[in-house]
């Protein structure tokens, strides 16, 4: 079935459309690249911009300025990230991929991205990302427990994530209906089910 | 194939009402079927893609983040919908990246680049774009069963086809109620046109109904009849009065018959009664004349002659009555010969010359050449003998007696001309019949004559009846009275050839 679509014409070939294929590996055709698992990631917190919404009194407010994907200190994945923002717009804006090194950088983020080297600082940094409208997001094991909003996992070969709903209410985003459809929802222990 | 003209008027009626409502009905019922049957299809597109558009935008988030799980399972919620029998999602480079099989199906459209459906082999393929926030992320394949539709359409024929019959059978009695006010004074009227043509009975009369063209049609038959009758009781009145007129006429008819028998029977006795005396008479008479008696006295002789005048005229009167008896019954010439018309004409002249002598008539006969024809001697002698002797007669002391004999290669024509009393063009032809006389002709000047004028009246009719036996013709002409007469008779020449003659005749 598929051979009889592939010959269809491929209107964009930009690196995004390759992400369905590296989910589905034992689908992929032959010859067909497979994704790094930080590019992986990296789209992973594109799409994920694209079904959360930032409250309008963040700094979003004003049409001009870009969209900030932060990286939390020193990680591969800001060059990912720094591939795909270089292709598309998030919100409508250009994206800037900014290494964080200072726990004052978080404010300035929508997105902040916290690798598993920062394992020691994660209560400083939630607890200055606290109440703020920056969605972080997080590839240890535990994270989402810990506060973090959106956290990757692996399960069956594949790259899932988990969401910290109480989190995410209390930082003043919202997240997509789909997005929580597709994902583990984590929630505080002796939190209600 | 229906013959139309045995029908009767009324069934004719109600069947073009019905044949019109039903071919209305139905032209109506195909519409309206037609349009309910588009507005189904549309329908059911209608609610299959806005199915596909609900379950593309549940694929939104399993498309972006590629969960082929997610997608699957999204697809899955369709087995509640029976008639989807396959749903496939496509990814943005067209590849399909997620199914929902319920009947395994025979070959797929090609993805279309936008939205579109089709109805095929018994599917309804709708492909809708799956679009979240404004980024397409692939596009929804679903293939429905058309099924449903065609039971729903089905349902919807039965019931449109149950309202058309009951329509087209409520309008019959409807049909049946109409027809009768177009119908029914037509029916009498036939009725009436057969009553009367079988019993003749003209006093019917058609009641009116209407004051349309069948009101008029009612009060001209009824016209019709009222002349007819008319007419009839005319034509019957004639025929009574043409009875009794046949009835009349057939009497007289018998009347006249046996009166002419009781003449001609008469006339056969009295003729055979009387010959024999006349001629004892005449023979007496001559003997006395001839002085076989002794010598008789100047007077006697003379009072002896005038008798013996007066029974020459009886012998004659005989014989022409005995000849007019013959003729009656058919003269034919019994045996032909050739008669030679001068020589005859110039005898018969000489024997009558002693009476033309004493009356100073002069006869002139014109005769330029020999004139043969086929005949009875004796009989055309009669002819001649008659019509000089008339013309010596009726002709004053005096006078003229010219007779003309010429002839043509197919005629011989004779004339007997004088310069006598003539006729009356009025009488011309009556002098032909038979008993004829003319009234005055005693009273003629000359005074004297030899032939007493007076004729038994025979002599022309039995001269005529046998110039016609011998083929030919005779008449009479005069220029009045006092003007002298002529008689002219034709008769065919002795082996005569009829053809028109070489030059014209001499007159």
């Amino acid at each position: 079935m598929t051979s009889a679509l592939r010959g269809g014409p491929r209107r964009r070939v930009a690196s995004l459309l390759g992400l369905a294929l590296l989910c589905s590996a034992p689908a992929a055709g032959p010859g067909e690249p497979a994704l790094s698992e930080g590019r992986l990631k990296a789209e992973f917190i594109e799409r994920f911009t694209r079904f959360t919404e930032w409250p309008a009194t963040s700094s979003l407010a004003d049409p001009a300025s870009p969209f900030v994907i932060g990286v939390f200190g020193r990680n591969s994945l800001a060059d990912s990230l720094e591939g795909i923002a270089a292709a598309r717009r998030a919100k409508g804006r250009p994206i800037l991929v900014q290494r964080v090194l200072r726990l004052e950088g978080i404010e300035a983020c929508h997105v902040l991205f916290i690798p598993r080297s920062q394992r020691q600082s994660l209560p400083q940094i939630l607890a200055r990302a606290f109440e703020r409208p920056i969605l972080t997001v997080g590839d240890v094991e535990g994270f989402a427990e810990a506060g973090v909003i959106v956290n990757f996992f692996v399960h069956d070969e594949r790259l899932r994530f988990e969401i910290n709903t109480a989190a995410a209410e209390r930082s003043g985003l919202r997240i997509g209906a789909p997005l929580l459809e597709l994902a583990r929802v984590v929630r505080p222990p002796g939190f209600p089910r | 194939m229906i013959r139309l003209r045995p029908l009767s008027i009324r069934d004719k009626l109600v069947g073009s009402i019905l044949l019109t409502t039903t071919l209305c009905l139905s032209g109506g019922f195909a519409f309206v079927i037609a349009i309910d049957i588009r507005g189904f299809k549309r329908e059911m597109v209608d609610s299959t893609v806005f199915m596909a558009r609900v379950v593309g935008d549940h694929t939104v988030a399993a498309l972006a983040f590629g969960d082929r799980t997610e997608a699957e399972k999204v697809l899955r919620t369709l087995e509640g919908v029976p008639n989807v029998e396959v749903a496939r999602l496509y990814d943005t480079r067209g590849e399909v990246f997620a199914t929902f099989i319920r009947t395994p199906t025979g070959r797929f459209p090609p993805l279309p680049p936008g939205a579109y459906h089709e109805f095929h082999e018994g599917l309804l393929h709708v492909f809708e774009p799956v679009v979240g926030q404004g980024e397409r992320y692939g596009a929804i394949h679903l293939a429905a069963s058309t099924r449903p539709l065609g039971e729903k359409v089905r349902r919807h024929l039965w019931v449109m086809l149950g309202a058309l019959t009951a329509l087209i059978l409520l309008s019959v009695p409807l049909a049946v109620a109409l027809q009768r006010a177009l119908s029914e004074p037509i029916l009498r009227l036939a009725d009436t046109a057969r009553w009367v043509s079988r019993t003749h009975d003209y006093g019917v009369r058609v009641a009116k109904t209407s004051e349309d063209e069948l009101g008029v049609l009612c009060d001209g038959f009824n016209e019709m009849l009222g002349e007819l009758g008319r007419k009839t009781e005319e034509l019957k009145e004639k025929g009574a009065m043409l009875e009794t007129l046949y009835r009349q006429e057939r009497e007289v008819t018998h009347t006249l018959q046996a009166l002419n028998e009781m003449k001609t029977n008469f006339l056969v006795v009295t003729s055979h009664e009387m010959r024999t005396p006349v001629t004892v008479i005449r023979g007496y008479l001559e003997a006395l004349l001839g002085g076989v008696v002794g010598r008789l006295s100047d007077a006697q002789r003379d009072a002896l002659a005038a008798c013996q005048r007066m029974v020459y005229r009886m012998v004659e009167a005989i014989a022409n009555i005995q000849q007019m008896l013959e003729v009656n019954e058919g003269f034919v010439v019994a045996k032909p010969a050739a008669v030679d018309l001068r020589a005859t004409a110039r005898e018969m002249l000489e024997e009558l010359a002693p009476f033309i002598d004493q009356r100073r008539q002069r006869v002139v006969l014109h005769a330029p050449e020999a004139v043969h024809v086929t005949g009875d001697q004796d009989k055309l002698e009669f002819v001649l003998v008659h019509l000089i002797q008339n013309a010596i007669k009726f002709t004053p002391d005096g006078g003229e007696i010219r007779v003309v004999l010429t002839a043509d290669p197919e005629d011989a024509h004779l004339t007997v001309q004088d310069t006598g009393v003539g006729i009356d063009p009025r009488e011309i032809e009556r002098i032909f019949e038979r008993f004829y006389t003319t009234v005055d002709h005693i009273h003629h000047k000359s005074g004297r004559y030899q032939f007493e004028a007076r004729g038994s009246g025979l002599g022309l009719a039995i001269a005529r009846s046998y110039v016609e036996a011998h083929g030919g013709r005779m008449w009479a002409e005069s220029e009045g009275r006092g003007q002298g007469s002529r008689f002219h008779v034709v008769l065919p020449v002795a082996g005569a050839v009829r053809k028109p003659p070489a030059h014209a005749p001499s007159s």
